[in-house]
């Protein structure tokens, strides 16, 4: 019995050990705040060395280089780079990829992650392949960039190509001469081997990926040449990295910037910063992460290691827990007067402090992600599609009204039980390119389209696919053609708008709603219960609003109704302050009586 | 927990109601009693009112104990039924909340040296302590004036805090504490109003009761 528990024990202290020995070098932490010299060997992605009089010399590896002291591994399981997988949960809804085809009249919400509203990249015809080729300029690598194609026209293209492996440089690289908008020149090339050397500043990439014919052959052809600059190896052939171990903001902005287009682009300077940024805090303040690199979302959570992450977590005090969380980098704690608690469990604080300030229509906004924003140079985009509304003030899955950004789904399907399945665009300018490619001037940014085109392209599509039921989704409406084959429309839930919650912007205390009093929001016809959301749609003449307080849930009859009643808030206040006063006085006068009433009692007793 | 309380302090009530009136029967006849009422008011509204103080103390009575039932209806039905106050409840008792203040006021004002404690009111205490010798099963110190006003100066001095605790919320001075400890008060003062208030119209309909019996019996 003793040697058997010996054993145990000798088995738990090896194993033990052997984890330790098994993390890497750069995975440990002791406590020591500065940040290591990061002077590396550079490593291709077959891990060969890198030296710098190499003749055609090879991009380096982030997986390899990186991989040297840090669990690559590991974090590949992280919120960046585990978009496309099912054992990741999907956690708080947020903001999807957005297929965009204006030829088809197409903007369809993706996500790997499955968030309700949205498509995951298969179900709209997208391979791996294809979503990096169509989503890769904001894009830190990993995730689909790394899955190996099974289409063998794409495995060659991806055998030139190279992967998409996690580009660490694209948030840890503090030189500022790492510009990420060379690395999505390179995802536009398909160059993604040499996109991290490329965006670096360290090495120069000439060549297209893309541009190569499908027999290329590296040991013959010439393809792509990276050209290391001089003197960024030393003399032992290391190079050095500027890293930090925070990512800095903008390299966070890069991808997560917004723009209201409200604000006219020569105005942009007058647009605020969110106030937290403006305050100097950084995004990784909040939204930080371990190893794993699972970043907080900011989600309110019970979790001790994050419960401080949010806004609530930080700002209000939460009673009961030990040590105090809130109150994280001098966040103030607000009073909220004069605001009835019923708002704090009806709405979320970005309902009153995020975005821009309700205005009687959303506006249309544009995002880093979805309209490309930052490109400098030849591959500069101004997209205007998709159409993406926000501040909207609708009702979460939460319960709670907050401040969320939308789009309206428009994009080709079938109709099976109910289900609606994404027709991908290619294949809908494959059978009715002549009806949708008509040339006509934009209206609102979108091709217009008829109801004479989208019964066209159903019958064109039905007769493509005999045994489906071909449909058209757009502006919250399902379009079909009926038994007599007539263009039918109505309401179906595939059709209805996606949001995700905005959570920055944030605006200071003093700009947020209810500042000036209940008026902010209860007037018979403020924004924030009456402010209009467009339909969004390319149909010509279907230009339809649809009110704030449709979106929470609240019948806007009632809402009217208890919004004027504000009318006479300050009519009740000064009736019941005057009726308390002549109470108060009465019972003063009289309490006084009683009291005499009582001393003359007890005079009378004593005499 | 204020759901759970209110449910006992209301049972409790009406149940004491209930067994008091069993055991200390005064003959009070339903019928009779609202049918006398309605032609008191329906004299008023028809201009038989000794002078107009009068008329607008009665009409502020009636008008007051209206807007309290519904008051406390809106208040405390969507709380015992799990809810919560809002919606259209929510607006039917911030729109007749004024109205039962300044009936309050009307009432503490013309009341007030009416139900002001007399040396008579212990002299009728102890009338009523000795004929419950002669009539155990019916007199008794709710059938005093003094239970009257004592309940009417109790729901004087209740107002002031129910009132004041919600009026004060909407000012712009106090933070969320203070909101969530005004409307706590409000909830209690207002379940202590309630039972105070049912109690005292009791005592009240008690009293109208005997003395209705008195004028018809003469």
């Amino acid at each position: 019995m003793t040697r058997t528990i010996i054993l145990m024990i000798a088995l738990l202290t090896a194993g033990r050990l052997s984890a330790q020995e098994a993390k890497l070098l750069g995975d440990g932490n002791d406590g020591n705040r500065s940040m290591p010299v990061h002077l590396l060997d550079l490593l291709d992605e077959d891990g060969k060395p890198i030296r710098a009089g190499d003749k055609d010399a090879k991009p380096f590896s982030t997986r390899t280089t990186c991989g040297q002291c840090h669990d690559y591994e590991a974090i590949r399981g992280g919120w960046h780079f585990s978009g496309h997988r099912d054992d990741v949960p999907s956690a708080r809804v947020g903001q999807p990829w957005v297929l965009t085809d204006a030829a088809t009249r197409t903007q369809i919400p993706v996500s790997g992650r499955g968030w309700p509203g949205t498509f995951k990249p298969e179900q709209v015809g997208l391979t791996a392949w294809d979503w990096v080729i169509q989503f890769g300029s904001h894009y830190p690598g990993g995730s689909y960039g790394e899955i190996t194609a099974d289409d063998p026209e794409q495995a060659i293209r991806q055998n030139i190509s190279g992967k998409y492996e996690i580009n660490c440089l694209a948030c840890h690289h503090a030189d500022p001469r790492h510009d990420a908008s060379l690395a999505a020149l390179q995802a536009a090339r398909q160059n993604y081997r040499w996109a991290a050397a490329a965006s670096s500043g360290k090495a120069l990439v000439n060549g297209t990926a893309s541009a190569l014919s499908s027999f290329f052959d590296p040991e013959f052809d010439e393809g792509i040449k990276t050209t290391y600059l001089d003197g960024v190896f030393d003399k032992d052939n290391k190079v050095f990295f500027d890293i930090a171990g925070k990512p800095q903001d903008r390299q966070c902005h890069f991808c997560h910037s917004r723009q209201d287009l409200r604000v006219p682009e020569s105005d942009e300077w007058t647009r605020e910063w969110d106030v937290h940024s403006a305050s100097g805090i950084h995004c990784t303040d909040c939204h930080k992460n371990g190893l794993d690199h699972q970043i907080a979302r900011g989600v309110e959570t019970n979790d001790p290691k994050t419960a401080a992450l949010s806004c609530r977590g930080c700002h209000l005090e939460q009673s009961g827990t030990l040590p105090p969380q809130s109150g994280r980098l001098g966040a103030p704690q607000p009073a909220h007067k004069g605001i009835p608690p019923i708002h704090f469990e009806k709405m979320t604080c970005t309902a009153c402090h995020c975005g821009t300030w309700p205005q009687d229509t959303a506006g249309r906004w544009r995002t880093a992600r979805i309209h490309k924003l930052g490109l400098h140079g030849k591959h500069k985009q101004d997209l205007r599609l998709p159409h993406i509304y926000a501040p909207v003030l609708l009702k979460g899955s939460d319960g709670k009204i907050g401040s969320y950004a939308m789009i309206w789904p428009a994009f080709w399907a079938t109709l099976a039980d109910d289900t609606v399945t994404p027709i991908p665009p290619a294949k809908v300018m494959a059978a009715a390119r002549d009806i949708l490619s008509v040339e006509a001037e934009r209206q609102d940014d979108w091709r217009p389209l008829t109801n004479e085109q989208i019964a066209q392209t159903l019958i064109r599509l039905k007769e493509r696919q005999p045994d489906a039921t071909p449909v058209y989704i757009a502006g919250g409406l399902l379009y079909r053609l009926d038994n007599a084959g007539l263009l039918a429309s109505a309401p179906h839930p595939a059709a209805g708008a996606y949001s995700w919650p905005m959570a920055h912007d944030v605006r200071p205390a003093a700009q947020s709603l209810g500042v000036r009093g209940c008026a902010d929001c209860h007037t018979a016809d403020s924004p924030f219960f009456f402010g209009g959301v467009a339909v969004d749609t390319p149909l010509q003449g279907d230009r339809r609003f649809v009110q704030m307080a449709e979106l929470q849930g609240i019948d806007r009859l009632f809402m009217w109704a208890f919004n004027a009643s504000f009318v006479f808030r300050p009519m009740l206040k000064v009736v019941a302050f005057l009726g308390c006063g002549l109470i108060g006085l009465a019972l003063l006068g009289y309490g006084l009586k009683a009291l005499a009433a009582i001393s003359r009692a007890c005079a009378k007793e004593v005499e | 927990m204020f759901r759970d309380i209110s449910i006992f302090a209301f049972a409790a009530v009406l149940l004491f109601i209930a067994a008091h009136s069993v055991v200390f029967r005064c003959g009070f006849k339903p019928l009779r009693f609202l049918c006398l009422r309605i032609a008191e008011l329906w004299g008023l509204l028809l201009g038989a009112a000794p002078n107009w103080i009068m008329g607008i103390r009665v009409l502020a009575f009636w008008a007051g104990l209206f807007s309290f039932f519904v008051l406390l209806l809106t208040g405390f039905v969507p709380l015992l039924l799990g809810g919560r106050l809002e919606g259209v409840w929510l607006m039917l008792h911030a729109t007749l909340a004024p109205v039962f203040v300044l009936c309050a006021a009307v009432m503490v004002l013309g009341g007030a040296h009416r139900y002001c404690f007399q040396k008579r009111d212990l002299e009728q205490i102890a009338a009523l302590w000795k004929a419950r010798k002669e009539k155990p099963r019916c007199c008794c110190v709710m059938d005093s004036e003094a239970a009257v006003k004592a309940g009417f100066w109790l729901l004087a001095a209740l107002t002031l805090p129910l009132t004041l605790s919600m009026v004060l919320s909407m000012t712009p001075l106090f933070g969320t504490d203070g909101q969530h400890f005004l409307f706590r008060l409000h909830r209690y003062c207002a379940l202590a109003f309630a039972l105070t208030a049912i109690l005292t119209v009791y005592a009240l309909m008690r009293q109208k009761n005997r003395k209705d019996t008195e004028i018809l019996t003469q």
